[in-house]
């Protein structure tokens, strides 16, 4: 099995990054970028309904809220799902080749 | 001054009452196993009671000097966080309770009318929140709580994470001129650092669900307090990867034994993660995903991570306006 581009491109930081930043570790620094880039696109997204956000209408301030929520879960669910396609994609590459990882 | 004399004795009273309390727990038998050693030792649980006791006295003892009511409901919302974290202990509040009633540690805060809903956004500054504030801020503590409760599976590695955290809150605090938000800060930070003294690997003591709650319960309201909540999520990133991760993995608030699978498994004492596609996926699993680890190498790592977001949330603090 062919690895994907992204797992690729772990390896090669992997390597270059020498023998401690392996896969695994690398794909934790990613999730806390993408984590980062996650709040920070919804407080970009928060910004323009400031006004809104700051409602005094009780029902609307209400449903402005969920729908702020709904799409901060939507990107969740995506990172989440990003995240363990990727996973997964290591733990079968590691399977194949298992012959070459010593324990650290 | 009161701070500075707070953090040495907070540090001193968590070295000395875990001295006392630890072989009195292990007499006792309120001992847990150790399960990524090999021959899984008993080790002492619940020394969490100590740095509750310790930080509690040194906050009062602050609050007898220089009457900041500040304080005064970091302890109250504290010793709520850590009464939850006892009857976890005692009687297992079960997967899906715990987050609910976890969340009542707001109330101190929320009743006091210390806590403004002014909070300060990342881009955007401080922001009106009229009514959503309070239901988010219930939501925030329910959060935060149980994101430092499940980050607490090896040794040295919530407490160690958890004081990379404060070292953030501290310098942001004192930044925007809360300058005793700072310092209570630091007394949290020394009796954590007491605790992580004995609790790094290999660990000789373990803190408990009566340690992470109230150490969770405490992080949220001083955060809370200075209006850093945005600031606090960006810091306890992995913390909040390992809540997400598993919630999505397992469908839901589970307990360990609920789950089909574990997620990794150890071996010769080094620690991989589970291949089983039952198996949840969990920061120590992506960790290990690729080569298996020591658990220290591991803590190391989750220690580099917290450093990492501690310092994105510094470089989203200094582009914010204030």
């Amino acid at each position: 099995m062919h690895q994907s581009q992204f797992s690729s491109v772990l390896s090669h930081f992997s390597s270059l990054l020498g023998d401690r930043m392996d896969r695994g570790f690398l794909l934790g620094v990613l999730m806390v970028f993408i984590g980062w880039a996650v709040i920070l696109i919804s407080m970009a997204l928060t910004k323009s309904i400031l006004a809104i956000f700051s409602e005094r209408n009780l029902l609307i301030a209400l449903v402005n809220v969920s729908l702020s929520l709904l799409a901060f879960s939507l990107c969740l669910l995506l990172w989440y799902l990003a995240t363990r396609s990727l996973y997964r994609r290591i733990l079968r590459s590691r399977s194949h080749h298992k012959d070459l990882h010593t324990p650290q | 001054m009161e701070y500075i004399i707070g953090s040495a004795a907070s540090f001193l009273l968590t070295e000395i009452l875990i001295r006392i309390f630890s072989p009195r727990l292990r007499s006792k038998k309120i001992v847990g196993r150790d399960v990524h050693k090999p021959g899984m030792p008993e080790i002492p649980e619940r020394l969490g009671i100590a740095m509750l006791l310790a930080f509690s006295s040194s906050c009062l003892a602050i609050y007898a000097v220089n009457r900041s009511p500040s304080c005064l409901i970091v302890v109250l919302s504290s010793l709520l966080g850590g009464i939850i974290g006892l009857m976890d202990d005692e009687l297992n509040l079960g997967g899906r309770m715990k987050p609910l009633i976890s969340a009542t540690a707001a109330l101190p805060l929320i009743l006091s009318g210390l806590a403004s809903p002014r909070p300060l956004l990342p881009l955007i500054g401080h922001a009106r929140l009229y009514y959503v504030y309070w239901p988010l801020l219930i939501v925030f503590f329910a959060v935060i709580m149980n994101a430092v409760n499940m980050m607490d599976c090896l040794n040295g590695m919530m407490p160690s994470s958890l004081s990379a955290v404060l070292l953030g809150i501290i310098v942001q605090s004192m930044l925007i001129g809360k300058y005793d938000i700072a310092g209570i800060s630091a007394v949290l930070l020394f009796a954590v650092l007491a605790y992580l003294r004995h609790n790094w690997y290999p660990a000789r003591v373990f803190g408990g669900n009566v340690g992470s709650l109230f150490l969770g319960s405490a992080v949220a309201s001083i955060s809370a307090l200075s209006n850093l909540e945005m600031f606090t999520v960006i810091s306890m990133l992995p913390f909040f990867i390992t809540g997400f991760v598993i919630l999505f993995s397992v469908g839901g608030f589970k307990e360990r034994r609920e789950m089909k699978a574990r997620p990794t498994i150890v071996e010769n004492g080094y620690i991989r993660a589970n291949p089983d596609e039952n198996a949840p996926m969990t920061l120590i699993s992506i960790l290990t995903s690729d080569v298996p680890k020591g658990e220290r190498r591991i803590v190391e790592e989750v220690l580099l991570l917290a450093s990492i977001s501690v310092l994105l949330s510094f470089i989203t603090f200094l582009l914010t306006p204030r």
